[in-house]
């Protein structure tokens, strides 16, 4: 692995122990798909596959990156806190009383209650797609170039408006638009293949006229690999299936459907931190 | 007083209208519709702005959703189809627009009866409660095409989510029959004619079912005052207040569920106002849609039968008169 790839891996362990720490202080969060998600939202950010800059999250310049899947929220706030959106000791507030870390991160009018980097209000799952896509044709018609990305979860593919918005993004040519979908098999009450199969994702997609490519979750070079592949111009709209791991990270919680929302009990915390810790000092991937 | 009847026109009409003259006087206007661009006139405006008309097919949630990313993107997007899908069928995605008070205009065509034949699951009477119960969300209804064309031009230049409910019924214009000009601003209600007798607040289309049973009225001896409130939300207090005291009996005439929308706006504003040494008790009445779907039919001829017409508002006024004779 080159060097970036050890420090980012290395941050991405961090980012997960802060993570845990969030979800069991506030009694309530999701870790299953935020441990999941880290590698890919470390490389965004911090491995700067997004033109972003902390200091500036208002910059004209800027990539879009809006989440469909909201209750990965701690990953997304740990992340931002790591890249330097604001100070990390504001992490603890997550899920509190008028703490502007909501359980589903909001788009709010009001500066004080927004929190830097987050484009968008998700939570109801299958509308994020959408709101990219019309981020992406106003961009458009301004005759502006930034990427919008969107990142989705797997189970939430279950949604019809989803499938509106894959034809309308083809339809429309929306190749400004790059979809992430958090691939991992799981959602809340079991895999996705119990609970509403999903089929030939992949067949599916492409037979809406959209470029899928693949991607390992947890390989940075796959991952930067693959977004600079999803950034070539192409005449279609780029879907990525980041194909990884719920719970990545903690050897109780990988691959199980009953982490996809459940809160660590005070040994498992202290268990699962310890694993991290480990892995962080030793660059285990 | 004559009427051109050559000149009649829907709400709808004025919408598509004050359409073209936003594409041409501000190039953040878009429009968004599902498959019903002729249905909500925007044929103009897709013809002369094509970049700016954006197609969704018939895909309501979606086209919600993209309305939102528009405006993040600092587009102003008019989303327009029927009201019963619009915001019947989009709401979670409208209420997550609404939470980042996202600067969309919501427009909803044929609501109430305005789809006629197409029978009761095209036909609205709940979207005016949907909209008002939706926190920062400004909620308009025209009474006449000039109105929407002028609303419509307001909800542009107003900053944050707004509905626009449009009627498909032909109608004369509001001033042809007041014959009295009046600068509409939104949450601004619009006194039609001023009477001491008793009040009808309405909004859309049934001011002029209140103007013509006014008329009536008044060959009764009754002086009638009649209220448009092209405002739901946010409600011109002050002037509903204002006029129940004065007349002490107020009928509430909408094309929309009878205890939603603009009746239960009226009686929690009436009923607040209580409780003040100097605020007397008023009766009230409602008239609308009670408790139930509506059906197939012509547009006038379900609003006949539903009456709400002339003859259903004076029927109501009866017995808000005997009301008000029983309060003193």
């Amino acid at each position: 692995m080159p060097a970036t790839y050890h420090q980012l891996s290395k941050a991405a362990w961090q980012i997960r122990q802060d993570i845990l720490t969030m979800i069991y202080r506030a009694g309530s969060g999701h870790p299953g798909g935020s441990l999941g998600m880290t590698d890919v939202f470390t490389a965004l950010y911090l491995g700067k596959i997004l033109r972003h800059d902390p200091k500036r999250p208002e910059w004209d310049k800027r990539d879009y990156l809006l989440v469909s899947n909201g209750h990965i929220s701690p990953v997304i706030y740990a992340t931002l806190a790591k890249a330097g959106y604001f100070d990390r000791s504001e992490l603890s507030t997550f899920r509190q009383v008028s703490s502007r870390f909501q359980g589903h991160p909001h788009y709010v009018p009001q500066l004080s209650e927004r929190v830097p980097g987050v484009e968008n209000t998700s939570g109801p799952l299958g509308q994020g797609l959408s709101q990219a896509a019309g981020l992406a044709l106003a961009l458009r018609l301004d005759g502006k170039k930034n990427l919008v990305y969107c990142l989705m979860s797997d189970g939430e593919q279950q949604e019809g408006q989803i499938w509106e918005a894959y034809q309308f993004i083809a339809h429309h040519r929306l190749n400004q638009l790059i979809g992430v979908i958090d691939y991992n098999h799981i959602q809340i009450s079991g895999t996705t293949k119990d609970v509403l199969d999903l089929g030939q994702l992949k067949a599916k997609l492409m037979s809406f006229g959209l470029r899928v490519l693949e991607m390992n979750a947890h390989d940075f070079a796959s991952i930067f690999e693959t977004f600079e592949k999803a950034k070539q111009p192409n005449q279609n709209p780029t879907i990525i299936l980041a194909k990884s791991i719920p719970g990545k990270g903690v050897s109780f919680m990988e691959g199980d459907y009953r982490w996809h929302g459940k809160v660590p009990s005070n040994s498992e915390y202290n268990q699962a931190l310890k694993e991290l810790q480990i892995k962080e000092k030793t660059f285990v991937d | 007083m004559s009427i051109d009847v050559t000149k009649l026109q829907a709400t709808r009409d004025g919408f598509g209208q004050a359409m073209i003259e936003l594409g041409n006087e501000n190039p953040q206007v878009v429009a968004l519709c599902a498959d019903l661009r002729d249905s909500l006139r925007l044929a103009d405006f897709s013809k002369n702005f094509p970049d700016r008309y954006i197609e969704c097919g018939v895909a309501e949630q979606n086209m919600m959703s993209v309305g939102a990313g528009l405006a993040l993107g600092g587009k102003i997007p008019f989303i327009a189809s029927f009201a019963v899908f619009n915001p019947g069928r989009n709401l979670d995605q409208l209420r997550v627009a609404t939470y980042s008070q996202l600067n969309i205009k919501i427009v909803g065509g044929y609501a109430g009866f305005g789809n006629g034949g197409d029978g009761a699951t095209h036909q609205a009477f709940e979207d005016l409660a949907i909209m008002s119960a939706l926190p920062g969300m400004t909620v308009l209804a025209p009474a006449d095409a000039e109105q929407a064309k002028i609303l419509t031009k307001l909800a542009a230049k107003h900053i944050g989510p707004t509905y626009l409910r449009l009627g498909r019924l032909d109608l004369p214009t509001l001033s042809d029959i007041t014959e009295k000009e009046q600068s509409i601003k939104i949450g601004k209600a619009q006194l039609l004619r001023e009477g001491s007798d008793l009040s009808i607040f309405t909004t859309g289309a049934m001011a002029f079912a209140a103007l013509s049973a006014s008329a009536k009225l008044n060959q009764l001896g009754l002086s009638v005052e009649i209220i448009n409130f092209h405002t739901l939300k946010p409600f011109d207090c002050q002037a509903a207040i204002k006029s129940a005291q004065k007349t002490q009996a107020v009928l509430v005439a909408a094309e929309h569920d009878q205890r939603s929308g603009l009746a239960s706006i009226v009686s929690q504003t009436l009923a607040e106002s209580m409780g003040d040494p100097l605020v007397s008790p008023i009766a009230f009445a409602s008239l609308g849609i009670d408790n139930r779907f509506g059906e197939s039919g012509k547009n006038q001829d379900l609003l006949d039968k539903f009456e709400l017409n002339e003859f259903g508002i004076i029927k109501q006024i009866k017995l808000l008169l005997t009301k008000k004779k029983n309060l003193i």
